[in-house]
């Protein structure tokens, strides 16, 4: 009887053991997934914002294309996949989400001095149409040849629209996206003001306005660089009106504060004094 | 019988966690080591460094733009450009050094590690008030 209890509870001991351990390496395995899943979308992440960040060495525009075997969701200055977050530091223009075939396009922004870098990303499946009539064909493919340069196969200039998103330049029923008088006007009412082409491409493209934010933060940055340069500049030539003009750029957008710049640069040179920018 | 089979299971578990920790911190390096490749492509064409004419980027480093310059958020590194040719004197770069002077320190955010790396690459040093192009490196050191 003694011998029969010593039996029995040896089986149960052994049944519980092997369910004990048996949990415990399903979950140890689990962990261990999850974890390598972990660093994969780390390693993604990271090398993705490096690829970005190399591309920024070349100081011309350019285009390339790349394979995104997961979904990467974009959100302003945030990049994510698989739930695992990383900041970057580069202007990404792109549709929310990115998977497969994505192209990119990527071009410096001048505004009159370079301040940063954009990028500009596609879905391959995105096609887009620039529509021109009667009235404005020049100055249509003036404003879309670049893009078209960009994403040559998912571009068209045209006055008969096929492709997936229509960009129109005056009021039309048809159209997702209206650009008039420096504004980009979306089908859900939404609008975002532009100053020019760089612009104008980032918000057919997204119509996340922080990115233009972001932008705006790094042009103070690149005119505090301005502002300090100006500091160790010759005494002799007057620096007060560009600076002052800097000054006023760190609050102001658009075109007609660029030009001034632009302008009291030139008028430097022509003084024989050394140039801003 | 059940003992030795746990201290076995245990010692296996043990490496597999051992591993994977060394395998994370390798990635961490690896990453960090990359960051650092690309800031060194990328600082010299950033506008905080790059010298322009007339809003035409050139492919030197502005050095006026360098002595006042302090980057932000680059984690444990420091960034540094040496003037190599001409040789000058042995000084931080300042108001009062400056030309004669040969490192301009632009970011640093040093960590108490052995393990640091050095990597450098070739740029131009223009000198706007003198206009005179003279030769450096660009210098990031990355702490492990």
């Amino acid at each position: 009887m003694h011998k029969k209890a010593e039996i029995q509870f040896y089986w149960i001991f052994v049944a519980v053991a092997g369910i004990a351990i048996f949990i415990f390496l399903v979950s140890f395995g689990l962990k261990f997934k999850e974890l390598q899943e972990e660093k994969t979308a780390v390693k993604v992440l990271n090398q993705l914002d490096e690829t970005f960040s190399s591309l920024q060495g070349s100081q011309f525009k350019t285009s390339s294309s790349l394979n995104m075997p997961i979904p990467l969701n974009v959100q302003c200055d945030t990049l994510s996949v698989n739930g695992k977050i990383k900041k970057t530091d580069n202007l990404i223009f792109s549709p929310k989400i990115l998977q497969g075939n994505v192209l990119i396009g990527f071009n410096p922004y001048k505004m009159p001095f370079k301040i940063a870098n954009f990028f500009y990303i596609i879905r391959k499946e995105d096609t887009y149409s620039f529509v021109y009539d009667r009235n404005n064909e020049k100055e249509v493919k003036d404003i879309a040849k670049n893009f078209k340069s960009y994403f040559p196969d998912n571009v068209e200039i045209t006055d008969n629209p096929k492709n997936k998103i229509k960009i129109y330049f005056r009021d039309n029923d048809n159209a997702d996206i209206i650009v008039d008088s420096g504004k980009v006007f979306y089908k859900d009412g939404k609008n975002i003001d532009y100053y020019n082409e760089a612009m104008l491409y980032g918000a057919i493209i997204s119509k996340d306005k922080c990115l233009f934010e972001k932008t705006d933060e790094e042009k103070k940055k690149v005119i505090e660089v301005y502002k300090n340069k100006i500091g160790f500049l010759p005494l002799d030539c007057n620096y007060q009106p560009i600076l002052t003009s800097l000054q006023r750029f760190e609050n102001a957008q658009g075109n007609e504060i660029s030009s001034v710049l632009e302008n009291q640069n030139k008028a430097l040179l022509n003084k024989n004094c050394p140039v801003v920018f | 019988m059940i003992l030795i089979f746990t201290v076995i299971f245990g010692i296996v578990l043990f490496g597999i966690y051992r591993y994977n920790i060394n395998s994370i911190q390798d990635i961490q390096n690896d990453l960090e080591e990359s960051k650092s490749v690309s800031l060194l492509s990328q600082l010299p064409m950033s506008p905080y460094l790059q010298y322009s004419e007339l809003s035409d980027e050139k492919e030197m480093v502005d050095t006026l733009k360098l002595l006042n310059l302090e980057l932000e958020n680059l984690g444990f590194r420091t960034i540094e450009v040496k003037q190599t040719y001409p040789k000058v004197n042995d000084l931080n770069c300042s108001k009062e050094t400056y030309p004669n002077c040969d490192t301009y320190g632009i970011y640093s955010k040093v960590k108490a590690s052995q393990d640091k790396k050095i990597i450098s690459i070739p740029v131009s040093l223009y000198f706007p008030l003198t206009q005179e192009t003279k030769i450096g490196n660009l210098v990031i050191t990355t702490y492990g």
